[in-house]
């Protein structure tokens, strides 16, 4: 069994709505500048470093939008019928992989608190553990009680095959 | 002091070039750890168009402009006396 989880899709709408607002500021500026003072524009250098300066703010919040997904949909959770496996992104240059064997699984916690989470049903789910780190935590994962559940009963199985490990 | 409006375009073309170079270490980023999916695929069809049309738009604003120009910068005059 391989189950993988990640953020809600919701979590995007963060940086796709700052994304769409860094859009709309040029727009906006234009208009501002075309109205307040439209000969402005007539100075020789005014409007090429208006169009430069247009260019590299659009490329920046289409690379701000890119980076964002990416930090979003390379933060995943994988629970497997042996492990649960955590992998970060943090920015660009930094990757965290935590591991954790079932046998180390010693209890399941989901909550859905709010009124966005429990309206889409998304929670956290903490697993408190053996190991050297105490909790291993999902954040903000569709169907977070289901989700649980199914980690435990996966825990209740591997630890019932495998109780020598433990 | 004069300078042409060239200058601009050339530093427009290096910060362009890194913002390019992020690009394509996101995009490798993505392909390399990342699971090859119609969200992936789709997210970067869109950087790629919405990019493709903002250098295509700058172009068309670009082109009618004479990069030849130049603009006089005046010096602050320094006086001296002796």
């Amino acid at each position: 069994m391989v189950k993988i989880l990640r953020s809600h899709a919701i979590i995007s709408l963060k940086f796709i709505l700052v994304t769409l607002v860094l859009a709309a500021v040029p727009v906006v500026f234009y208009y501002l500048i075309t109205s307040i003072q439209p000969d402005v524009l007539e100075i020789n250098f005014v409007y090429p470093l208006l169009v430069l300066g247009g260019s590299i703010y659009y490329v920046f919040a289409i690379l701000f939008f890119f980076n964002s997904f990416v930090d979003y949909y390379l933060d995943v959770w994988i629970v497997t019928n042996k492990r649960i496996i955590y992998i970060e992104q943090t920015g660009l240059f930094a990757r965290t992989i935590s591991e954790l064997r079932l046998s180390r699984v010693q209890d399941v916690a989901s909550e859905v608190k709010g009124f966005m989470q429990t309206l889409l049903g998304f929670g956290n789910i903490y697993v408190q553990t053996a190991g050297k780190e105490q909790r291993f935590n999902f954040f903000q994962v569709p169907d977070a009680n289901h989700v649980a559940r199914i980690i435990l009963e996966t825990v209740d199985r591997y630890k019932h095959e495998n109780p020598d490990e433990q | 002091m004069t300078i042409s409006l060239t200058i601009f375009l050339y530093v427009y073309f290096a910060v362009l070039a890194v913002f390019l170079l992020f690009f394509l270490f996101i995009f490798s980023h993505l392909l390399k750890y990342s699971f090859l999916s119609f969200t992936t695929f789709f997210i970067s069809f869109i950087v790629l168009a919405m990019l493709t049309i903002v250098l295509f738009e700058t172009y068309t604003f670009a082109s009618v402009i004479d990069w030849n120009a130049t603009i006089d910068i005046p010096l602050p005059e320094f006086k001296t006396t002796l």
